[in-house]
């Protein structure tokens, strides 16, 4: 099924891309949002997506997934994208990583009970990103992946060509700075 | 001890604010804005033989270079020739009203003092 779907997209068929896109429009979305944070750059990270994946589809082998390989594709974008921003940021653009103080619409959390409650976990998730975006690559990107996409790691190893030991260890590694940098930025915040 | 407890505490919820997390899901028409991007970037990228060959593009420069130093050289002459076209209007004019040196000059003859003849 899916084989026949990608001969359909090499031999040129719009409606097999379409439907490619329709099936994996939303992880694409949420993975690269995952890494920027933001719902516009999001929406144009994921156009980028699958131009890439129409563009290279002949160069996709059936040796993994293809919702593997597109994200692959996903996570390649939005690294790109982060390193492009940093790099203006340095040259003094007045852009922003982490957005999250501008996306606070709806489904940035669950709903918890009270107002405060919602605020409370807006503002830990904020400090969290903040953290995550201290990370190395690698960490960051498997930590991404798996805290917002909730891939195993299995999935992760695959996207990331790598095997489930070291994602094993990445996550280790990355969840030990993680806790490194709260605590420096709590230590200084409350006490 | 206390202090370390309570930044325990909050490392642990703050790592753990996540779990709550809701997917997002993408924006309406999603296919149908990479469509017109697509489109957007094939009509950009469409290959023009005249301007794209890559054979063609020195003998263009070349080409381009070479009307050029044409049109500055066709300037120079035509400047040369209108030089000598107004020379010769000068000489035909001085002619025509005798502005030379065997013709009489009315106006000394007024103010030499001089009588014509009678």
């Amino acid at each position: 099924m899916e084989e026949q779907l990608i001969n359909n997209i090499k031999q040129g068929s719009q409606e097999a891309f379409q439907q490619l896109v329709e099936r994996n429009q939303d992880r694409v979305f949420n993975t690269c949002f995952g890494f920027v944070r933001n719902n516009d750059d999001a929406d144009d990270l994921a156009q980028e997506v699958f131009i890439e994946v129409f563009r290279s589809i002949d160069k996709f082998k059936n040796d993994s997934k293809l919702s593997t390989w597109i994200y692959r594709i996903a996570v390649n974008k939005s690294l790109d994208f982060i390193k492009k921003q940093s790099r203006i940021k340095r040259w003094g653009g007045i852009i922003k990583l982490s957005t999250s103080e501008n996306d606070s619409d709806e489904n940035w959390y669950a709903h918890n009970e009270t107002p405060e409650q919602n605020l409370e976990q807006q503002e830990r998730i904020n400090i969290l990103n903040n953290a995550i975006d201290k990370l190395p690559i690698k960490q960051k990107s498997a930590f991404t992946l798996h805290k917002y996409e909730d891939l195993s790691y299995k999935e992760i190893a695959d996207i990331m060509k790598t095997s489930v030991s070291s994602i094993e260890s990445l996550m280790h590694r990355s969840k030990k700075n993680l806790q490194k940098s709260l605590e420096k930025y709590y230590k200084n915040e409350l006490y | 001890m206390n202090t370390q407890k309570n930044i325990q505490a909050e490392i642990e919820k703050t790592l753990n604010s996540l779990n709550s997390y809701t997917k997002r899901k993408a924006k309406p028409f999603l296919y149908t804005r990479i469509q017109e991007k697509l489109g957007k970037e094939t009509a950009a990228n469409t290959y023009n033989w005249l301007f794209d060959t890559p054979i063609l593009k020195p003998v263009f420069a070349s080409l381009i270079i070479l009307i050029n130093v044409f049109t500055v050289w066709q300037l120079a002459v035509n400047k040369e020739n209108q030089i000598s076209e107004t020379e010769n209007y000068i000489e035909s004019f001085n002619e025509e009203y005798a502005f030379n040196e065997s013709s009489v000059n009315y106006f000394d003859i007024y103010t030499d003092n001089t009588t014509l003849d009678e």
